[in-house]
């Protein structure tokens, strides 16, 4: 069953403008998430002011206040978190940093809980978003996609630019993040840093029939440390950006909390080291991008108590992607842009194992596209991406090649009156197997195909009214989306010894609805409130004769809901958040035994801005997180952390 | 306030749960069976089903309805010894005993070693001794009136089933979880001074082990699950030597009125099969014994002396509740019972 649980270990803003996306682009200091968002109020993302005053230790925190969103949480700092839009699954969505897809072709989704927040400046995403042109084509044909920018790699505030911080937290929490970065008008120069440390034994409670088990998380620890640096040269109509990033990682595996058996000592020290060249032009009506990203991961696992071998378990991965495309786009009149996108993508494993496979794959897009201004004040926009992947395996035989074809096309109308507008869209996406589904030792299928999605989405969006010290937004999102092809991993030989099948099919039923208001009430003092619920129904369609069907998916919950109240007075403020999800089941047999409690989790921190004479600022905060000192859990057997708190002091220069 | 209050709670549970209604089952236990249903890995769900053979009624979670807590995580054999049960559950690494006529706990058995887990698996019993196998390379033998563990006899790597002929214990020495370099042995233990005292070579991957009316061995060995055939060999229990290699493909096997009723499942179609082995002449006398339409995927068969009724075990599709498929002695299907995830043992009640 270690194999398994290794397996696990490895195996996480729409447009309202009625600007051409190509025009927005005439101010080259790019945000990739810009391209087709207008300057009004923009709305499945978050600016640093609310991810300070979030306070959230990781990426899964931020993204989990979109709509839409699901996260499944293995518990603790650095514990893997992933996160899933409207019931596709986690590998089907791509997390975007900084304009380059953060690649893992070996189990196929990313750790969120390794994405510290102390450096992002911006978060947006989630299914419902309209193509960004600038994004790689394999960002572009994802079934949904989150972006991340951080400090680090923006021209920003001309001259000498610093940001330190230090955190210190419940479980022995420690960390600090430092930045030092100078622009002008033609370079930039950045260079930063970052350590994070926790020993992350937490007390837990989890029922047990009539008892209560009171215990403390064991094996929790984690340890890691980034740092890197940034070049970039702006010109009159183009910018190019060079720059270097490695994470380092130490943690203890704690795993499941199994009943009368909790002690764990299995351990995972993983790195990644990133080199990235991107280089932007913008001239008339023409854009071009060409990027190239060489990305190292290594993983070591360590499980002195596998009862297989004498010495235990000792596997080391390496995970080696290529990465480099070329976007662009013409105007070629006032109603019709045209734009295209090429990409490869390489990657390969090897396997300290000399059985495992030594795969590599090479990953082909293509795509096409065009906007065009129909009458009745209608926009049309529509893309064909083309896909070709081949694949082989050094020790044995490989997957095949696949061939596949995906549109997506949209139409909005212009806002009517009352600010309203309406939009529709239908997008095809597949994601390919990982090389973990594929090779995996005795559970690998080499003869799986892409899982398929398909999805179809309404917007009706009320844009922001503003009168007098009064603004709103609402925004309502009805979609369907069908999973062909689900790729699940299912016992086979016997409950120890699973294999990955094609073998399920799921719909999605959704809806979406976020709304924002927000009040000046003095030229001091400002009142904002925002919610959101999400519904999303994802059935299991594979077998009418089966007992499961219709039922819903495992670990999707059918309602999820977000509510925040802030209230800021000149530089200080206070926020109380609120993290509704409601019952999960831990498989797809909706009884009683399958289910997993609903939670809802609430944050209350506060935070002061002092501004310093000549550009110096502090930034002080404080968070409690947890308040109502819930036991909960994402997973079964997964225990999250009780009541916690966090201190963070910032200071910046510029 | 009020209706505030109701409306966040339908929230957070807002589920459409499909509960089995708990027939609650009188003391003492009788006419019936107990099915250990294994659960899933990191689960924490094995659980028991207790079927009532008059009503034939089921009721579901009885060890937690009866003990007032889980079993634990991943049940892998039941056994009863007098007038206690003891339930092995092997990533949980516990030894449950209760008592057998109302299923109150006598003893959890911890079965760690440091902080090690024993993982145990199968269970027999001998003269006022239990021995289990454990994972981690050992026999454990158990005293069965004081409970304590009084021995811990070394063998091959991941040991599985056990049986006992001729005053001798034959262990199957899987080494399944090393899929590179599995074993492929049977240790024979001397039960007069708990030593291994031989080791035989009965091919890869051996996993059921059984004993006949004549004091023969018979051993599955699972093969690699791939291009290597699951099989069954013959060890004389006098001279410990493979007598025979059976050239047919095999699964899992129980006693039937001094023979053995043997499965076979092909994992990549999805074929099932209940046979009969005639262990007097040695030869396969039936091939396909019971039809198998009501059965999704055929986890295991037992025998039941006691109503002399033949029952298969349904995994359904392993992460769906499973169902006993109840058969008369000559093959013929008479009703089903739905029980919990993937049943595998049962264990009988006159």
């Amino acid at each position: 069953m270690r194999i398994i649980f290794v397996f696990f270990i490895f195996i996480a803003a729409p447009s309202f403008g009625q600007k051409p996306a190509i025009q927005e682009l005439q101010e080259i200091n790019i945000s990739y998430s810009l391209d087709s968002i207008s300057s009004k109020k923009k709305w499945e993302e978050m600016e640093t002011s609310e991810i300070e005053a979030l306070q959230a230790e990781d990426a899964a925190d931020l993204i989990q206040k979109l709509t839409g969103t699901s996260i499944k949480s293995y518990g603790g700092l650095g514990g893997l978190k992933t996160v899933s839009s409207r019931g596709l699954g986690a590998k089907h969505s791509a997390i975007i940093a900084d304009g380059f897809n953060i690649q893992n072709t070996q189990n196929g989704q990313i750790n969120l809980g390794q994405i510290h927040t102390d450096n992002i400046t911006h978060i947006s995403g989630g299914s419902a978003r309209k193509p960004m042109l600038m994004l790689p084509v394999s960002a572009q044909v994802s079934g949904s996609i989150f972006l991340v920018e951080t400090f680090e790699n923006y021209f920003g505030n001309a001259g000498l630019q610093y940001r330190t911080l230090g955190k210190l937290g419940s479980f022995n929490q420690k960390g600090t993040y430092s930045a030092l970065k100078f622009t002008n008008k033609k370079i930039l120069l950045c260079a930063h840093g970052s350590f994070r440390n926790a020993d992350g034994t937490y007390p837990y409670t989890i029922p047990n029939g009539d008892l209560t088990i009171n215990g403390i998380r064991q094996n929790n620890d984690y340890q890691d440390n980034s740092f890197g640096a940034t070049i970039g040269f702006k010109g009159r109509n183009s910018i190019v950006r060079m720059g270097y990033l490695q994470k380092n990682f130490n943690q203890g595996l704690p795993g499941a909390i199994i009943f009368y058996n909790t002690f764990s000592d299995e351990r995972m020290t993983s790195g990644e080291q990133n080199i990235f060249v991107d280089y932007v032009l913008k001239k008339n009506k023409y854009f071009f991008r060409g990027f190239l990203k060489l990305n190292k991961n290594e993983l070591l696992y360590k499980d002195p108590d596998y009862l297989g071998q004498i010495g235990g378990l000792q596997v080391r991965y390496e995970n080696k992607t290529l990465q480099i495309g070329t976007s662009g786009g013409v105007e070629l009149s006032e109603n019709l842009k045209i734009h295209f996108g090429l990409e490869q993508v390489t990657s390969e494993l090897n396997v300290s194992d000399s059985s495992f496979a030594r795969p590599r794959r090479i990953h082909n897009y293509g795509l096409i596209g065009l906007t065009f201004n129909l009458k009745h004040q209608l926009h049309l926009k529509a893309q064909l991406a083309a896909q070709y992947i081949t694949e082989e395996n050094t020790v044995a035989g490989g997957a095949g090649e696949q061939f596949r074809l995906n549109p997506f096309i949209e139409l909005t109308t212009k806002e009517f009156k009352h600010n309203l507008k309406h939009s529709l869209w239908y997008r095809s996406s597949f994601r390919m197997p990982t090389f973990n589904e594929l090779y995996y030792k005795n559970i690998g299928n080499i003869n799986l195909e892409p899982e398929e999605a398909h999805q179809i989405n309404y917007t009706w969006s009320l844009l922001p009214i503003q009168k007098n010290n009064f603004e709103m937004y609402l925004r309502n999102n009805l979609y369907i989306n069908l999973v062909e092809n689900k790729i699940v991993a299912i016992p086979t030989q016997n409950l120890f010894v699973w294999s990955i099948q094609n073998i399920d099919k799921a719909r999605v039923y959704g809806l979406d609805i976020k709304t924002g208001m927000e009040w000046k009430l003095s030229a001091d003092w400002k009142a904002a409130i925002s919610a959101s619920y999400s519904l999303q129904k994802a059935l299991d369609i594979t077998d009418r004769s089966a007992p499961t069907f219709r039922h819903q998916i495992a670990y999707i919950p059918l309602h999820t809901s977000n509510i925040d109240l802030s209230m800021n007075y000149r530089g200080a403020g206070i926020r109380f958040s609120n993290h509704l999800v409601s019952s999960r089941y831990c498989l797809n047999e909706n009884i009683a035994n399958n289910k997993v409690d609903g939670f809802l989790i609430s944050s209350i921190s506060a935070f002061y801005n002092l501004k310093l004479p000549n550009h110096h600022s502090i930034n002080m905060r404080f968070t409690v997180k947890n308040l109502l000192d819930n036991s909960y859990a994402y997973m079964r057997s997964y225990v999250m952390p009780g009541r916690n708190y966090l201190i963070v002091m910032k200071y910046a220069f510029n | 306030m009020r209706s505030i209050k109701i409306l966040f709670v339908l929230f957070l549970f807002a589920a459409c749960d499909k509960v089995d209604p708990i027939v609650p089952t009188s003391n003492p236990l009788s006419n019936g069976a107990i099915v250990l249903c294994e659960g899933l890995f990191q689960q924490n769900n094995t659980q028991l089903s207790f079927i009532r053979f008059s009503d034939a009624q089921v009721e579901n979670n009885f060890f937690l309805n009866r003990v007032g807590r889980q079993l634990g995580d991943t049940g892998n054999d039941i056994k009863r010894y007098g007038s206690k049960i003891y339930i092995l559950v092997n990533v949980s690494s516990t030894i449950e005993i209760v008592d057998a006529n109302d299923f109150s706990s006598i003893k959890q058995i911890n079965m760690m070693n440091g902080t090690s887990a024993k993982q145990p698996r199968a269970i027999v019993f001998h003269e006022g001794a239990a021995f289990v196998t454990c994972f981690d390379g050992y026999v454990d033998r158990i005293d069965t009136a004081t409970l304590n563990i009084t021995e811990r006899i070394p063998v091959g790597a991941n040991p599985e089933g056990l049986a006992i002929a001729n005053g001798k214990l034959y262990v199957a020495n899987s080494g399944g979880l090393n899929s590179s370099s599995m074993d492929s042995t049977v240790s024979v233990i001397d039960l007069s001074t708990l030593e291994e005292i031989d080791r035989v070579t009965v091919g890869l991957n051996p996993g059921g082990i059984k004993s006949d009316v004549n004091g023969a061995i018979y051993v599955i060995t699972r093969g690699n699950y791939g291009s290597i055939p699951s099989r069954m060999v013959r060890i004389e229990s006098q001279t410990d030597q493979v007598s025979e290699e059976f050239d047919f493909d095999i699964s899992s096997f129980s006693e039937f009125n001094g023979h053995f009723l043997f499965t076979k499942h092909n994992f990549s179609s999805g074929e099932s099969s209940v046979g009969i082995f005639n262990t007097t002449t040695q030869t396969v006398q039936e091939e396909a014994f019971i039809s198998l339409n009501q059965v999704q995927t055929l986890y295991g068969v037992t025998y039941n002396p006691i109503n002399n009724k033949i029952y298969l075990s349904d995994a359904m599709n392993y992460t769906n509740t499973g169902y006993i498929h109840e058969y008369s002695s000559s093959g013929l299907f008479i009703q089903s019972f739905h029980v919990g995830l993937n049943p595998s043992k049962l264990l009988f009640y006159e």
